[in-house]
């Protein structure tokens, strides 16, 4: 149970900072409209990240990269490969881990939370994360290169841990440039994904663990 | 699950509460110790008295109740005080505390997670990796010869209160105190400095394995 809360919250780390200020978007609903007719035509998604987690406390930020495969429907591979080696695999109403070696696979049909996480990881990619009223209150701003979506939880164990969602979009094709997770105290989790490929053909097998 | 953890932290914590401070039996026979000054010379540190930080990968486990994997950040704030950050892969922090000179400070921790003698255990756990309080006390030190590897046996006061430290050259130290029964097994040097290390509790069924991927 914690390690799926764990999972989840983790997966709510979406979010970043660009250096232009933002203002208010102009048309947030045709902004919405264009992102969810983008993603239904969006058969699979290949990019690099790195991943940064800044602490206040640490004079450097520690970074992680690796690379995540989306393909139409519901399957997902994201995947650490510095400096640790870590996999997640979401296919089929299961999710597989591979950690140092070892494999474990999950059902998600039997399991409220890790539905959850499913929902998470694959909305995130398709845009369905920007309209969870239930549990988050939306801003939606713009610059001249970013659309930019700020999440802010409602739930106060949430709250917690996550002042706010951070979604950065490009204006060129609508894909998430970057992701920050901001937290109460200053710390925050950025993610970069760069590298990108949309709509490449994509093999079955990548969404097998061997 | 948490809570089953954290309760039966409490029970064993309780069953030991009221064990001696007598040598344990399975250390016995001891040669005959001399007294002695603990430093550099008679006790080996897993890590210098002085560092900036070390970034692990560390899995925790909690027999087969828990398994948390993560990254854990160790910096020294100053001489003697200490901050510990446990995280996910993906970034969220589960615990943040402080520990050292300036006492014992949580600045964040996951709710499931907020029970105080988890993180004591865990303070602990790095105090002992970090041979922090050691050097500088008085300690009586035994050799145990115990084939193939010769031990050495520590007997010495941490807050007024008496520890043993098994020594088993640069790859093993145990340490024996009241409730807490713990081996560090040390693995992987480059340049003496480990990067491999188990954490091992002998009484509860805890383990964190961590392998240094920065200093």
């Amino acid at each position: 149970m914690i390690r799926s809360v764990f999972f989840l919250a983790a997966f709510l780390i979406y979010t970043s900072s660009f250096a232009q200020s933002f203002q208010s978007m102009k048309d947030s609903k045709s902004f919405q409209q264009k992102l969810h007719s983008i993603a239904a035509k969006t058969t699979s998604l290949q990019s690099d990240f790195v991943q940064i987690k800044h602490l206040d406390v640490l004079s450097e930020d520690i970074e992680s990269n690796g690379k995540l495969v989306y393909k139409a429907n519901n399957k997902l591979r994201w995947e650490y490969t510095t400096p640790l080696e870590y996999l997640i695999i979401l296919n089929g109403g299961k999710v597989s881990i591979k950690d140092e070696g070892k494999v474990s696979s999950y059902d998600l049909s039997g399991n409220k939370t890790f539905q959850k996480i499913n929902e998470m990881m694959i909305g995130s990619i398709q845009g369905d994360l920007l309209v969870n009223e239930a549990d988050y209150k939306y801003e939606f701003k713009e610059n001249s290169s970013n659309y930019l979506v700020v999440m802010y939880p409602k739930e106060k164990k949430v709250q917690e841990f996550m002042k706010s969602i951070n979604i950065y979009f490009s204006k060129k094709d609508y894909s998430v440039e970057q992701v920050k997770m901001l937290e109460q105290s200053g710390d925050y989790t950025l993610m970069k994904f760069k590298n990108k490929k949309i709509n490449a053909s994509i093999s079955d097998k990548t969404f097998i663990i061997n | 699950m948490q809570a089953s953890l954290t309760k039966r932290l409490l029970l064993i914590s309780t069953c030991f509460f009221l064990a001696s401070c007598n040598t344990p039996k399975h250390l016995l026979p001891l040669s005959k110790g001399n007294v002695t000054t603990l430093s550099k010379d008679n006790f080996r540190p897993i890590f210098k008295d002085k560092f900036k930080s070390f970034l692990f990968k560390t899995t925790l486990t909690y027999g087969d109740k828990l398994q948390q994997g993560g990254l854990l950040a160790l910096k020294q704030l100053s001489e003697g005080n200490y901050r510990t950050i446990f995280m996910t892969k993906f970034g969220m922090t589960l615990f943040d505390f402080e520990f050292g000179e300036n006492g014992f400070i949580v600045h964040k921790v996951l709710e499931q997670m907020d029970r105080k003698i988890f993180l004591k255990i865990i303070e602990q756990d790095l105090e002992m990796l970090l041979s922090r309080g050691i050097l500088g006390n008085k300690a009586k030190v035994f050799e145990k010869e115990s084939a193939p590897k010769k031990k050495v046996v520590l007997k010495t006061k941490l807050n007024k209160k008496t520890h043993f430290f098994v020594q088993e050259g640069a790859y093993k130290i145990t340490e024996i105190h009241q409730n807490r029964a713990v081996s560090i097994l040390l693995s992987k040097y480059i340049a003496k400095i480990p990067r491999s290390i188990d954490i091992q509790h002998h009484n509860i069924p805890l383990t964190m394995k961590l392998t240094l991927l920065k200093h």
